[in-house]
């Protein structure tokens, strides 16, 4: 099996293992006896790591770094035999079985090409899929994020149903989490792909050595330094396309890795990137003559974005046994935010910017080769911080290269806001102006557009977060393994809120909530204890894990102490009829978002209150899941894996009303809900030019409540129009996908293949990946025409489904001896117009012509008044009887009707456009 | 592989990006819609259409455009706003409005503009609290900003105020700078007289009672105090015209000096005087005059319509273009353009 041409690998997890790590097992006979051989050295990657075998001939290396390894067995009177390239996931157990052949005199070792099956291993639990970096590459996927979306189950940052922020990430095996805000932001840090080994994601009976999630586990293993200088610069972008099919892309990525002496390896990679349009729709254009979009491309203003990661590592090696990673990531992103209402105006639009960082060192003490009782231990320290605003600018940085400034976004009143200060925010803050109805749209009229000031919304927070965390393995024999650590994590939340900063808070009594702050310094720590055991064909899994978070939030004056729980997990698998079976069970806990144990002020379009109560009482957020899975190979080639799972959510953050007013309400861990599923995986690995995969999963989830700031039992409308008040029933969760099926195909023409043009075989090594995916519609909830009741249970509607296409060509060149290579990635081949919302009033992404009818009246009621001359809101062409007014309901409705038309076309109800990059990259 | 060949091959690379950095696409960006010429052409031609009161235009010190005050007709409790208008008429590029009236509960009145070669900009702010029976306003003050930031400004002096005279200024207006750091203007007396016997309607009458002078360390002295001063318009920062109620004498006053000479005496009440260099812009009942100093002359400009009155007249700093309001009847006035040869 060619391994870099593998597709996504249903890879096969040993829990116990780190999970930067792998290990290698396997058992070693005499090939001409069948007899076990004792006593036999196996080697990885020449003595740094290995093991010796037992009498039984098992052997088994732990903490084996992801990654491509050379495994060599040998024992004195036999013919040592080398196993080339054996690729170690991590998380996972690679099964490599050597038979030695009889041999009296010292000769050279065979080598030939590791092969891991990584199907029928049984002492794999969980459910794991992963991609590599090399994967990643020849794939129509730039991130992470994106990577893991290939994943069954996935529906964008959602695993297995659940919301968005139930999930945490891993990189090296350090855990990182925004604890702050993790379920509506960022986590701040984006590593580039150029870095990765790998990158996985595990959905069940993830190691009890895990917690701070309840629905995966995003698992991110960089690369260690290779032994030679060599590096990559890429250049990818859409200038050349056509105007509807630029989106002002720029994207640039520098990577390299070597040595640096004495041992130490070094590996850096820096990715910068610019978007004029940072989110492109494929929305339609506008069709009204008078609309400067008709006659332009369709491109959204104010939505530029740019972001620069860059990370490094360095690999020190102490002894043979000690090693010493020091990493340091920082991605810095900023995007000007498009605001409907303030197209015509953008200087006043807001925009946000991010700024994450990850600093780790890592100790790392395998075991030696000959060690008895092989010890392993991994100890990290890391820091991650996360500075997060969002408000209105005060500087426009110019660009250097298409969106990308490589400068700062600065903010209004910055300062007042990381000072925390609410004292001098009970103000209106200096430099905010209230906006005013815009008369720069190509309508003039005094409606729904705005300008001369922001929407006065100013919020920051910082999440800062220093993490000490030991990892230990004991093995036991060579099929029993115990692993236990723990962690403690000192955070440090801050966080600051104004909205409509233009007005002082006493200025309009009751209109304008106050500003909020929070400074406080949550601790965390959790101990865990696994042991994983194989007897005969059945692989055992047991764990238990405690955690606890105390929140030491004193804005309310008064502390509550730690929260505390615990987690048991177990898992079982064996071989039956050429078939994995595993059966698994766990709990699983995650400390709720930091920011819904302090008051929010926000944007409600339901008019479920604009101010929620921070609870400082809050407590863990809990999972309990079961799964039954099947893998098997109907082929040779082929493998066939099913996972049937049932996941009940418990003590989610939902909003409580303490009274008939919504603003009264109060986060509590009163949400519950029940998440079931199939998930069905068939591979054909890449051979003879082609393989594939496909995935599909079925699934049902359902909660009492969709997000934190829903309040539960809140008041709906039945079919007849009474108002009622909702049962404690359950309802499908906002990332309730019911079908989703991808299919994910890949091919490589053979070098000598095709017409010979000039010499050369132009078609012979290009390389084709295709994504294709069908989704169903997500659940929304319907409203009245008036937008402020639910119209039955709410997420009892379904959006259209999703399809889309992406297509990958690569073709290598070698030029004047540089290798290199050309590539055009298309996101959305076919250019489907994919619905990701409507307005929740009529089912549509557009409004009803009634509804743009009663915006129309509404607003020329307000104000009737006609448009003279020489006002910037007069417009020649509606003035029809030219006598320098614009007056009247003949000259004024046509005006708001196209005004109103265009503040609700829609644009972010339909999904990215058809999107090129073309990219060239050179190899040194 | 060498430093030196790795930094070649990052170079051709950044030629390879080079030969693709064609510019991208530009988002879609407002055209800009407002005319730069008057809806009819002629002289005089008519600037605004407002159906409000369009009042006390000036301009600014390059000529380029002037300030008037116009009232907002689109919000409810129709506040009054400086606005800019281009020298060449059109649309309004600038308006310009108390920025703290955040419950939209005040009439504000930004008027009387007067902004210097230092982009420093004065004006009489007044605000009232809707509400029945209000006559006067709450509040008022002549205020110091900039061109570039007016509003909020600092309060040069609040309004009314006892003057140096004994009398006392409730409302300031024709506010002219003399030299970079005081101004001079017109102070007035304000009374609301009942529109007829026994109405609850009152109107506003401001009659003029003198000249004062403010430095913009707020202190305030007298510069007319006879003869009930209508107008007041200061040339080079040193030579002050005004005209006096019920006279239609043009007086020039040194203000260094403080000689006080008669240009001119149209025998009939001129109310309002604008000048400039060696040209004046005068009002005499109704009707606007330009009046040459060098060589001497006095011309007679056309009313757009007859029964129309003309007030408040400006003239551009090169004194080839007039501004003033003309109203009728109905009292509200519109802005009109003149252009003498």
């Amino acid at each position: 099996m060619n391994r870099t041409w593998l597709v996504l690998s249903l890879a096969i997890a040993a829990p116990l293992a780190a999970q930067s790590t792998g290990a290698i097992a396997g058992r070693v006979t005499d090939d001409s006896t069948k007899h076990a051989i004792g006593g036999a050295l196996i080697w990885v990657d020449g003595g740094r790591q290995g093991a010796t075998t037992d009498t039984g001939g098992a052997y088994r290396v732990r903490d084996v770094r992801a990654g491509w390894h050379r495994v060599r067995a040998a024992r004195i009177g036999y013919r040592s035999v080398i196993l080339d390239s054996v690729f170690v996931r991590s998380g996972e157990t690679a099964t490599l079985d050597f038979a030695l052949a009889p041999q009296a005199l010292t000769i050279d070792s065979i080598v030939v090409r590791g092969e891991v099956d990584q199907v029928l291993n049984p002492l794999a639990t969980a459910d794991v899929q992963a991609i590599t970096g090399n994967e990643i590459r020849r794939l129509p996927v730039t991130t992470v994020a994106e990577a893991v979306a290939l994943s069954a189950g996935t529906v964008g940052e959602s695993y297995r149903g659940g919301r968005i922020g139930e999930s945490a990430f891993v990189l090296d095996g350090l855990g990182v989490k925004n604890q702050l805000d993790a379920s509506t932001n960022t986590l701040g840090i984006q590593v580039p792909t150029e870095i990765l080994t790998e990158a996985s994601l595990v959905t069940n009976a993830f190691s009890a050595r895990y917690g701070q999630a309840l629905s995966g586990i995003i698992n991110v293993v960089t690369r260690d330094a290779g032994d030679h200088w060599s590096g990559r610069a890429a250049y990818e972008g859409d200038r050349p396309m056509p105007q509807a099919d630029d989106h002002g892309l720029d994207r640039a990525v520098f990577t390299a890795d070597g040595p640096l002496g004495r041992g130490i390896g070094f590996v850096g990679v820096l990715n910068a990137q610019g978007q004029i349009d940072g989110d492109p729709v494929s929305a339609p254009a506008p069709t009204d003559p008078h609309d400067p979009r008709t006659a332009e491309p369709w491109i959204l203003p104010h939505n530029g974005a740019e972001r620069l990661d860059a990370a490094g590592k360095l690999i020190i090696p102490v002894t043979q046994q000690n090693t010493i990673r020091l990493f340091g990531l920082r991605s810095a992103a900023q995007q000007y935010l498009f605001d409907p209402a303030f197209k015509y105006d953008e200087t006043f639009a807001p925009a946000t910017r991010t700024v994450g960082n990850l600093y780790s060192a890592h100790w790392q003490h395998t075991a030696a080769p000959q060690a008895v009782h092989p010890f392993g231990a991994d100890v990290r320290v890391g820091y991650f911080n996360q500075d997060f605003i969002r408000g209105q600018t005060t500087n426009t940085p110019g660009d250097l290269v298409g969106a990308f400034s490589g400068q700062s976004l600065h903010f209004l009143d910055e300062g007042l806001a990381r000072a925390k200060d609410t004292v001098a925010a009970m103000n209106a803050l200096p430099g905010y102006t209230p906006p005013a109805l815009s008369a720069n749209s190509p309508w003039g009229v005094p409606a729904f557009f705005l300008s001369n000031g922001s929407r006065g919304e100013l919020a920051w927070n910082r999440y800062r977060e220093l993490r000490f965390q030991g990892d230990f393995t004991l093995a036991a024999g060579p099929t029993t393994d115990f692993n236990f650590g723990g962690e403690f994590e000192q955070q440090h939340v801050e966080t600051f809120q104004r909205v409509d900063a233009y007005v002082p808070v006493a200025a309009v009594k009751d209109s304008v909530p106050p500003p909020t702050a929070s400074d406080f310094r949550p601790q965390s720590a959790a101990l865990y204890g696994e042991t994983q055991m194989q007897i005969e064909d059945i692989a055992l899994t047991i764990g238990l894990r405690y955690d606890q978070f105390d929140p030491r939030n004193t804005t309310v004056g008064q502390r509550f102490g730690a929260r505390r729980t615990i987690s048991p997990r177990f898992a079982m698998s064996t071989v039956l009829h050429g078939a994995t079976f595993v059966a698994s069970w766990g709990h699983f806990a995650q400390a709720p978002d930091f920011q819904y144990l302090v008051n929010s002020a926000f944007d409600d379009t339901t008019r479920t209150g604009r101010f929620r109560q921070g609870n400082p009482d809050l407590g863990f957020e809990t999972a309990t899941q079961y799964e039954f899975s099947v893998r098997g190979r109907p082929s040779e080639q082929t493998s066939l894996r099913v996972n049937a799972f049932v996941k009940r959510l418990d003590g989610l953050v939902a909003s409580v009303p303490l009274s008939v007013n919504p603003d009264s309400a109060i986060f509590g861990n009163t949400d519950f809900g029940t998440v079931k599923g199939v998930e069905l995986i068939l591979e054909r690995e890449l051979r003879d030019w082609w393989g594939a995969r496909i995935s599909y999963t079925l699934q049902d989830a359902q909660a009492t409540s969709t997000n934190p700031f829903l309040l539960l039992n809140n008041f709906t409308i039945d079919q007849q129009g009474d108002t009622i008040r909702s049962a404690r029933v359950q309802f499908p969760l906002d990332y309730d996908r019911r079908h989703a099926l991808t299919v994910v195909l890949q091919a490589r023409v053979p070098d000598d293949l095709g017409p010979r043009i000039f010499g050369s075989r132009v078609f012979g090594g290009v390389e084709a990946a295709v994504i294709g995916r069908y989704d169903s519609g997500l659940p929304y909830s319907k409203t009245n025409l008036a937008g402020d009741s639910i119209l039955g249970l709410p997420n009892s509607q379904r959006l259209p489904s999703q399809t889309q296409i992406d297509m990958l060509l690569r073709r290598s060149i070698s030029l004047l001896g540089w290798r290199g290579g050309v590539y055009l990635d298309v996101r959305n081949l076919l250019n489907a117009a994919n619905i990701e919302a409507v307005r929740r009033d009529v089912g549509s992404p557009f409004p009803s012509s009634g509804e743009l009818q009663t915006m129309a009246t509404n607003a020329y009621n307000a104000n009737p008044q006609p448009i003279p001359y020489e006002s910037p809101r007069y417009r020649a062409w509606a003035d029809l009887n030219h006598d320098g007014y614009i007056s009247g309901q003949a000259e004024l409705m046509p005006l708001y009707l196209a005004a109103a038309k265009d503040f609700t076309q829609p644009i972010f109800q339909f999904g990215p456009p058809r999107l090129f990059r073309l990219g060239v990259e050179l190899e040194f | 592989m060498a430093i030196h060949s790795v930094v070649r091959r990052v170079a051709i690379l950044g030629a390879l990006i080079g030969a693709l950095s064609c510019e991208h696409t530009q988002p879609f960006s407002n055209p800009g819609y407002e005319s730069t010429t008057p809806l009819q052409p002629g002289n005089p031609a008519q600037l605004t259409y407002n159906p409000g009161a369009d009042v006390r235009p000036s301009w600014l010190p390059d000529g380029s455009a002037f300030l008037y005050t116009q009232e907002q007709t689109d919000i409810t409790e129709r506040d009054r706003c400086l606005v800019v208008m281009p020298k060449t008429g059109g649309g309004i590029t600038r308006t310009i409005c108390a920025a703290d009236d955040f419950a939209h509960d005040t009439l504000n009145d930004l008027e009387s503009a007067a902004v210097n070669t230092a982009a420093r900009m004065a004006y009489v702010r007044t605000s009232m609290l809707a509400g029945i029976g209000r006559a006067g306003p709450d509040h008022a003050a002549m205020v110091l900003g900039s061109y570039g930031t007016p509003v909020p400004g600092t309060v040069l002096h609040v309004l009314p105020y006892p003057s140096p005279s004994g009398q006392g200024v409730d409302m300031a207006s024709d506010l002219s700078w003399v030299g970079p750091s005081a101004l001079v203007y017109l102070g007035e007396q304000v009374t609301y007289p009942a529109v007829c016997a026994g109405c609850v309607t009152v109107d506003t009458v401001r009659s003029g009672v003198e000249i004062d002078r403010i430095d913009l360390n707020g202190t305030i002295s007298v510069v007319v105090d006879t003869g009930f001063p209508t107008s007041a318009s200061v040339v080079g920062g040193d030579t002050l015209y005004y005209t006096l109620t019920n006279s239609g004498t043009i007086h020039r006053r040194i203000l260094s000096t403080a000689a006080d000479t008669v240009v001119f005496d149209y025998g009939l009440p001129a109310t309002d005087v604008s000048a400039v260099r060696g040209r004046l812009a005068v009002v005499v009942l109704g009707q606007l005059h330009v009046l040459s100093l060098s060589p001497f002359a006095d011309q007679t400009l056309t009313t757009p319509h007859p029964g129309q009155i003309i007030a408040h007249p400006a003239l551009d700093p090169a004194g080839h273009l007039i501004v003033a309001e003309v109203s009728d009847s109905t009292a509200l006035s519109n802005l009109w353009l003149w252009t003498v040869p």
